[in-house]
């Protein structure tokens, strides 16, 4: 068994028009033994910047902090906001300084810059960036997400529509994925707000 | 692992800690990077997958069944970009395999010889009720070396009600209103679980009809959006419907062939 | 005195690594695998990188798609590196390390640069990064081609991950370059146009494309001249393209999901904080 799906958990974002969406479902479990229930894969960095975090959550933990110290160090050194793009820079050179011996995260930065132009992207292991203009997704659900989203993703989404699109990706993902489920956040990212909706999953 | 109480829990997590402990000292005393290599033997493997996905949708008084036409080796090499996934088996019965390909070919020689056979002894064709059952019982034959297929059979079934038949590669069946199998497996289930199931949406959401119209686009949708992602799958949509009182009728349509 | 205790801690801690590797999970994850976990995929550019040298430049290219299994992981990754002006590097295998290997040669080349006040050389180039690859033995999984035209002409070199370094006129390399070099040896001349050139990558690299499964989506081009550096790309070929629009839309009204509980953040807004420009 992969150590990626030992914990489960799955994440996904997708950009819109000035938002972005980011979304993961709350379980955490020891193989096929749920654990808890409430375990959102999403954190906030900054307003407009969150990060997503799925694979193996006890690393997953441990890069969340690290990502915290160095975002932490960088507002107070450069005394400004940090951008989305900056971020992931930093996780991905966080992530491939662990190329020997890496954690065992995906990482996936979700936000809006200083003009609210939405970014997205995604990593692996080892931190290779990718950073599509549609949707990205990482963890267990996946190769589920991936398929999905590549028909319900469209040009130029407002809030609205772009919030059903995500939540109806990540809940067809669920349907199918063992490792992930017991419900789901969905982050809404716009210019002047974020909205969190924690909407109705098959809770299994 | 599944545990019933917490004292085996417990005492499995003590038990696995011991043991990560135990791995942990012999590791940090003799490291990968210290010895040598390990030279890691190839060896045979009687199975090969050639990739590829094959869906099928049930409706009323249909059944649609379409597969791409793309032959992988490794995974990375294109053998063919048309092969046939998907055999008509008779009037009603359609048999779509993925997998290793050696073995699908026989196992659709297996059926087509046995569907002669039946038509022989009774001289009529065989329903896809039957020839499902049969399916499940060649496969489940060879427990021990199956046939390395996803096989999916699907038709028009004695009442005139569209049919689809999933297994796994020992002869699980099961009824389905609409399945999938290979490479893409995964990213169209979901979908149709989502178009077809209307399984995430509201209550008080409206949920459109399954049409035969509607099964054909969602079908050739989500075979669009899997070979935008998944590697194995393009060139070709073979599309096959069965529609109950009518000749089925075959097609071909265009996919990305990178 | 405790203050700069802390800050030394801190930067022992973690800032003054700078860019070199922490080792400090292997022996866990070595232990993990033991315990019968396995590692997790990562992304590579399942790549036809193709370069092809003419009288008087250079073209490189490469496709765009990074694969992780059987999936695509990136449909427009970047795969032809800047390193200089006139120097740039197409990379073929784990593409974290590409990038990464990349991003070091551009910033040690930009400094050379800048410390001599001339151009650096291909072979600058080469022999840096053959060097860092050849210390870690191959774990750095980067398949180079390093090409580009210097004052002693137009070089092409390909680099492996072990190190090992090759001249060449012409080459082709990942897991679409088999589909790739057969284009190559059929139509190469030597001393050919630059327009031959280009047209000569961009078919070696579309049959790449077409004949592997783990590169297609778009190709990027970069000719390189004495004088100037043209970029091209994305260019999108023609089987690469989807062929038929999808038949619906799946346009979700409002009220598709149910939400059971709704949380609004609204930011402060400072105005005159915002310094970010």
């Amino acid at each position: 068994m992969s150590i990626m799906s030992y914990t489960g958990g799955t994440v996904v974002a997708m950009a819109g028009d000035e938002c972005v969406c980011i979304a993961s479902d709350l379980r955490i479990g020891e193989q096929m033994t749920t654990v808890a229930t409430d375990q959102k894969k999403v954190h906030k960095v900054s307003d407009k910047v969150y990060v997503g975090l799925a694979g193996f959550q006890s690393d997953a933990r441990t890069v969340l902090e690290k990502i915290m110290f160095r975002k932490n160090l960088y507002e107070l050194r450069e005394n400004r906001r940090i951008k989305p793009q900056v971020l992931s820079e930093m996780i991905s050179n966080l992530a491939y300084q662990h190329r020997f011996g890496s954690y065992f995260t995906e990482p996936l930065v979700a936000g809006l810059d200083d003009t609210n132009k939405p970014y997205i992207c995604c990593m692996d292991t080892i931190g290779c960036v990718s950073s599509p203009r549609d949707f990205v997704a990482i963890g267990t659900g996946q190769h589920y997400l991936l398929g999905v989203c590549e028909n319900y993703w469209r040009e130029n989404m407002k809030p609205d529509e772009l919030f059903e699109a995500t939540a109806q990706s990540i809940l067809s993902c669920l349907e199918r994925d063992a490792a992930s489920g017991w419900g789901a956040v969905v982050y809404t990212i716009t210019k002047d707000k974020v909205n969190v909706a924690t909407i109705k999953t098959r809770m299994d | 692992m599944a545990c019933f109480n917490g004292i085996t829990a417990s005492a499995d997590a003590t038990n696995q800690m011991h043991s990560f402990k135990q791995a942990m000292r012999e590791v940090s005393a003799k490291p990968d990077w210290l010895s040598a290599r390990h030279i890691e033997r190839q060896r045979w493997n009687p199975y090969s997958m050639e990739g590829g996905s094959t869906c099928a949708i049930s409706g009323d008084n249909f059944a649609i069944v379409a597969s791409d036409t793309r032959m992988t080796a490794n995974d990375i090499n294109i053998l063919t970009r048309d092969a046939e996934k998907i055999q008509v088996l008779n009037d009603s019965i359609i048999l779509t395999t993925s997998g290793f390909y050696g073995d699908v070919l026989q196992l659709t020689k297996v059926l087509q010889s046995r569907l002669h056979k039946y038509r022989f002894d009774y001289r009529a064709d065989m329903s896809v009720d039957l020839c499902a059952e049969l399916l499940s019982r060649n496969l489940y034959y060879r427990r021990f070396f199956p046939y390395y297929t996803g096989a999916i059979l699907a038709g028009i079934d004695e009442h005139g009600k569209g049919a689809v038949f999933s297994y796994d590669p020992i002869g699980c069946i099961e009824r389905l209103g609409y399945s999938a199998s290979g490479a893409a497996e995964p990213m169209i289930i979901p979908f149709l679980d989502c178009q077809i199931g209307h399984v995430t949406l509201d209550e008080g959401y409206e949920k459109p009809a399954l049409t035969m119209e509607r099964a054909i686009s969602l079908m050739k949708d989500s075979f669009r959006g899997a070979a935008e992602r998944e590697i194995s799958t393009g060139d070709k949509i073979h599309l096959v419907i069965a529609e109950a009182g009518k000749p089925i009728v075959q097609k071909f349509l265009p996919l990305r062939e990178d | 005195m405790a203050s700069t205790d802390v800050k030394n801690t801190v930067s022992h801690m973690e800032m003054d690594r700078g860019g070199a590797f922490d080792f400090s999970n292997c022996i866990r994850n070595q232990a993990m695998c033991k315990m019968g976990a396995t590692a997790p995929t990562l992304t590579s550019t399942g790549t036809t990188i193709v370069a092809v040298s003419y009288k008087g430049g250079l073209v490189m290219g490469a496709d765009s798609r990074a694969t992780a299994g059987n999936i695509v992981a990136d449909k427009h990754c970047e795969k032809v590196h800047k390193l200089t002006e006139s120097i740039y590097a197409c990379g073929a295998g784990t593409a974290a390390d590409l990038d990464q290997v990349t991003k070091m040669l551009s910033g040690n080349l930009r400094l050379l640069e800048l410390n001599t006040g001339r151009k650096a050389r291909v072979i600058t180039a080469l022999r840096q990064a053959k060097q860092h690859l050849f210390n870690y033995r191959g774990y750095i999984g980067a398949y180079l081609l390093i090409g580009g035209v210097d004052p002693t002409g137009p070089h092409l070199y390909m680099c492996s991950a072990n190190g090992t370094t090759m001249a060449f006129p012409f080459t082709a390399q990942g897991s679409g370059s088999y589909a790739a070099i057969t284009i190559l040896e059929r139509d190469f001349k030597v001393d050919m146009t630059k327009e031959e050139a280009e047209s000569l990558v961009q078919r070696a690299l579309e049959a790449g494309m077409h004949g592997d499964n783990a590169s297609g989506n778009s190709l990027n081009v970069v000719i390189i001249e004495p004088n100037e550096t043209v970029f091209k790309g994305p260019i999108v070929p023609e089987f690469c393209k989807r062929p038929e629009p999808n038949d619906l839309s799946y346009k979700f009204q409002p009220g598709a999901t149910k939400v059971l509980k709704n949380k609004v953040y609204k930011y402060d807004i400072v105005e005159s904080m915002d310094i970010s420009h």
